[in-house]
């Protein structure tokens, strides 16, 4: 053990006569500030900038410029660049404008959003469960917004998939049942997760069983469904999932300053001022909302929500949770995963067969390789 | 499944948990396995007997009994047994099969949410199916069987070498990770696959819902020796393995090889899961709660836990397999439906009840 | 002003209660009535189970009684909101946990969060607070070192340092010497004597009878969820006493220094069983 290395070596007695113990300045050339921020004060307001994390939020800007860029030039049907891009500032001719404005536009920006959604929705729920793997589907959200979906198509006469809000309602409802079955969110969350797969296994079998009375053509259009695609998806869709989104992130924005203190264990967390039990409950609807938003969208779009985070943490530092980070790095891999598949084979390949394949490799990289990871 | 097999890994496996959690009941488990034993022949005939054809119950058993007109009966013999005889022993060796195996894996991994779809065999077998009913124009049910096997064990194969390469020894964390990505991974390309070929989808759809309807005898059989040699494997292991339940050191303290015994128990487990799948396609829940069952009555000894788990998962399949002839009928319900509608509302009720919490869950600070 | 802590027949049991709701199955504490002047270092002292946890735990609010009051500066804190609360009363756990990766300082920070918000994220005065309690607990010299790094008596110094950046009136500590060797324990206990001398009040939950009776102005010996005894050390703690809590004999020296009682169980005493 090392030996103390206090100045202020104890006395030998406990006399009243010791300095007190808070004295008005300390060591005025002690830095105590957050070394890597930029402190800004004015009257009694003030604020944090962290450096590295405006740096890194830049980078990822930059690069979600690029694969936005990439995504609306390249094509999978031979298109030229030059052509989409003529298609892009409406110049091109009438059939090139509508399929880069009308098709691959809104279809980029949902695949941002959609992603921006996951990352933030995976963020939330680690935190909340102190476990890098913990994701919305574990408490049901996928396998809500597929049964939805199953019922959607099902119950409808064109066998098609419904409306854009009923994949986010299945998923909310599929979460509401495995909190409600749990007696609530628990501490660790530990008996939720139990019983979200138990919730998920029931509802996966119903749908299992219901799916499996339908003609192929039914069932097959659900399985595309239910790999996660954004094929399709217009500003239909895109509208309501950006409202959702003006929403939700700036609620997520402040629950995250409010996560940093739930890194600790809940006592300390309840000593340092926060209301746990709530703010659990809140960041985990928040979560749920997100998620299932996105999973309704974009269907079950796998490790998204998983990698988001931790690449993001890997990126920002391990000081904060990081929220905004999440987003962003979501929102490009979604975005790349979608125009990789829509390049990389002469089939369009479903952004949630990309990132399922990847996904694999990319979490066993994570954990086992390079850094070497203290938690998993 | 997914679900299952991305989500419960994480939490808790890196707990010693089976050893201390349980609390030491000493009924006799001879008891308990004699009932087992005598509850499976009871279902096992009854399995005979009942189906969701018209073929009546008192005319089956007139055929089991030798009665010359019932056995001269060609629709009743088909019904007996062409249908009612694989079906059944099917049962006996997937349930036999999945509880041996998610008992050793839930103790090497010391979890007891660990099920056997967690080193990827599930996934594996779904992509070795769809590769063979795509790219080798597979057609025949026993093609389909022997694919789902060999994808299976190529699956398991290679997450146990991901897992046991590296610097670490193979650690249960490990294991798991390694399963439950590469099960992403496989699953991603069977949903390629799927999404190119119609016909390959309209097959594998009923597969991989998992079902005994339409077992031969001879497939069943000719599984049997995978099944056998897994468990002679397992029985083989179960001492070590109690020793690595006390944590590695205390068992190589004891002379054990901690990461041999779980590479052995591992493949034993592949071979066992392998099979399963391969008889029945995926079946949730039964791997998970048939050791938890076992638990209840045996206390911590594996080996007991083991004989136990085998024989009540045994009976659950033979059952449920009974059930999903008769509750819909005419239809059949795919078995392993059935089983996650039982098994889930069960999971949730051990989850709430504060058995799970005993049983080495963290946090639930009550 | 004189900010005074006064419990006032408090309840608590388990499960956690909700005011004015039924009796729960197993009462912890049963009825504490307690003042405490500001400036005091008050050791609540009892065998294991007799509820001087979920007392300090009630007093935190952290853990909801059943009935009763426990007020800082005349208001109920289970009345205030949970941050209003941290403003008044601060906690270090008996085995806290950090996150991740964090540095001391970064610990130290995480204190000043009950005074901070969205437009006031690092004031001046959290400055202060925390130059102040990183010096006052001389960890200073660790600041930028990553807290999984140092030893457990550093460990638990920077915890302090955490709570005392909170700058509460009153400071509760669940066995903060628990896991520390005789000289880290002796560290810690004189830097809470600093903090009471400075004006604070702080409640702590020890086990050690003697460095109890040493440190504290104030001993609670507690039983079976009752107070069975309050007072300074020299009047409360006595061979009956130390008898009447454990059930163990044991005899009562005076320190050769300041006459402080000093407990020496008997050999061979055991524990009757009654």
């Amino acid at each position: 053990m090392t030996p103390p290395t206090a100045p202020d070596a104890p006395a030998p007695t406990p006399p009243a006569t010791t300095p007190p113990a808070v004295p008005t300045g300390g060591d005025a050339a002690l830095r105590v500030a957050p070394a890597d921020s930029t402190v800004l004060r004015t009257g009694t307001w003030s604020w944090l900038f962290p450096h590295r994390a405006a740096l890194v939020s830049l980078g990822l800007l930059a690069v979600i410029a690029v694969i936005v860029a990439l995504a609306t030039l390249a094509s999978s049907n031979g298109m030229s660049m030059g052509t989409s891009l003529r298609g892009l500032l409406g110049t091109g001719d009438r059939l090139t404008v509508m399929l880069v404005q009308e098709f691959r536009l809104p279809r980029i920006v949902v695949g941002l959003l959609v992603g921006a959604a996951l990352g933030i929705a995976g963020c939330l729920t680690q935190t909340l469960a102190g476990n890098r793997l913990a994701t919305p589907d574990i408490i049901g959200v996928n396998e809500g917004a597929t049964g939805a979906v199953v019922a959607s198509v099902v119950g409808s006469s064109t066998a098609m998939v419904g409306e854009w809000w009923l994949g986010p309602l299945g998923a909310a409802g599929a979460a509401a049942l495995v909190v409600l079955c749990a007696g609530g969110a628990g501490t660790r969350g530990y008996r939720v997760l139990v019983v979200g797969i138990g919730v998920s296994t029931i509802i996966g079998a119903i749908s299992d069983l219901v799916m499996s009375r339908q003609n192929d053509n039914t069932a097959g259009g659900v399985f595309l469904w239910s790999v996660g695609s954004l094929s399709g998806r217009d500003y239909g869709v895109g509208q309501p999932l950006a409202l959702c989104l003006l929403v939700l992130v700036p609620l997520a924005l402040v629950a995250g300053r409010r996560l940093d203190v739930l890194r600790f264990d809940d006592d300390v967390a309840a000593a340092l001022g926060l209301n746990v039990p709530l703010l659990r409950g809140l960041t985990l609807a928040l979560a749920v909302a997100l998620a299932g938003i996105a999973v309704g969208i974009g269907g079950p779009i796998a490790f998204v929500a998983l990698a988001a985070p931790v690449i993001a943490t890997k990126l920002y530092g391990p000081t904060r949770v990081p929220v905004i980070g999440s987003a962003l790095v979501g929102a490009a891999l979604v975005a790349a995963s979608d125009v990789l598949g829509r390049v990389v084979a002469p089939v369009e390949i479903p952004v949630g067969v990309i990132t399922s394949v990847l996904g694999g490799p990319f979490l066993l990289w994570v954990l086992f390789g390079g850094s070497p990871s203290r938690k998993a | 499944m997914s679900v299952a097999q991305e989500a419960g890994p994480p939490v808790d496996v890196t707990r010693p948990t089976l050893t201390k959690s349980v609390r030491p009941r000493h009924r006799p488990t001879a008891w308990a396995a004699a009932v087992l034993v005598a509850s499976l022949l009871a279902l096992c005939l009854l399995s005979l007997l009942i189906g969701s054809g018209r073929t009546t119950m008192g005319r089956a058993l007139d055929y089991l009994l030798g009665d010359p007109s019932a056995r001269a009966d060609a629709a009743l013999r088909l019904a007996v047994v062409d249908v009612r005889l694989p079906r059944t022993i099917a049962a006996v060796l997937v349930g036999t099969a999945l509880g041996a195996a998610s008992c050793l894996l839930q103790a090497v991994t010391r979890n007891p949410l660990a099920e056997t779809g967690l080193l990827g065999v599930n996934s594996g077998a779904a992509l070795g199916v769809v590769i063979g009913l795509t790219y080798f124009d597979v057609t025949s049910a026993y093609g389909v069987l022997v694919w789902a096997l060999v994808g299976g064990m190529a699956a398991s194969a290679v997450v146990l070498l991901l897992a046991a390469s590296g610097r670490a020894a193979t650690s249960p964390l490990r294991l798991v990770l390694a399963g439950s990505a590469l099960g992403a991974t496989f699953h991603g390309m069977t949903s390629y696959v799927l999404l190119g070929t119609q016909s390959t989808f309209d097959v594998y759809r009923y597969w991989t819902i998992g079902s005994l309807a339409g077992v031969e005898t001879r497939t069943a059989l000719s599984i049997a020796p995978l099944i056998v040699v897994g468990l002679v494997v397992a029985v083989g292991t179960s001492r070590p393995l109690s020793a690595l339940a006390l944590g590695d050191d205390s068992a190589r303290a004891l002379g054990h090889h901690p990461g041999s015994i779980r590479l052995v128990v591992a493949s034993a487990v592949t071979l066992l899961a392998g099979a399963a799948v391969a008889l029945a396609g995926p079946i949730a829940f039964l791997g998970l709660l048939a050791p938890y069952a076992a638990r209840l009555v045996t206390g911590p000894r594996l080996a007991a836990q083991l004989l136990l788990s085998a024989l009540v998962a045994a009976n659950v399949m033979v059952a449920a397999d009974i059930a999903a002839r008769v509750v819909i009928r005419p239809w059949e319900t795919p078995v392993s439906v059935l089983l996650a509608l039982i098994g889930g509302p069960l999971l949730i009720w051990i989850a709430r009840t504060n058995r799970m919490l005993g049983l080495g869950a963290p946090g639930s600070g009550a | 002003m004189t900010v005074e802590l006064v419990v006032q027949q408090l309840k608590a049991g388990y499960p956690a209660g909700t005011r004015g709701g039924a009796e729960p199955a197993h009462l912890a504490v049963r009825g504490v009535d307690l003042t405490i002047a500001p400036g005091q270092v008050v050791a609540i002292v009892g065998p294991n189970g007799c509820g001087k946890s979920t007392l300090l735990r009630a007093m935190a609010r952290l853990h909801q009684p059943h009935a009763g009051t426990v007020s800082v500066g005349g208001d109920d804190i289970w009345r205030l909101r949970q941050r209003a609360a941290a403003h008044r009363v601060s906690l270090l756990p008996q085995s806290p946990q950090a996150p991740e990766a964090v540095t001391v300082a970064g610990l130290v920070r995480y204190g000043r969060h009950p005074h901070q918000g969205l437009f006031r994220q690092w004031s001046r005065e959290d400055e202060r607070a925390v130059r102040a309690a990183l010096t006052a607990t001389g960890v200073a010299d660790l600041a930028e070192r990553r807290l999984d790094q140092l030893s457990g008596g550093q460990r638990q110094r920077c915890w302090l340092a955490m709570v005392l950046a909170q700058e509460t009136q009153v400071v509760l500590l669940d066995e903060p010497t628990s896991a520390l060797d005789l000289g880290h324990a002796v560290e810690v206990l004189e830097l809470v004597r600093e903090v009471a001398t400075a004006g604070r009040t702080v409640v702590m939950v020890v086990h050690d009878l003697t460095s109890a009776a040493r440190y504290a102005d104030v001993i609670v010996a507690m039983r079976d969820g009752e107070v069975v005894a309050t007072g300074p050390s020299r009047e409360v703690v006595d061979a009956a006493l130390v008898e009447r809590l454990y059930g163990v004999p044991a005899d009562v020296l005076a320190a050769p220094v300041d006459g402080s009682p000093v407990v020496v169980p008997r050999a061979g005493g055991g524990r009757d069983d009654r």
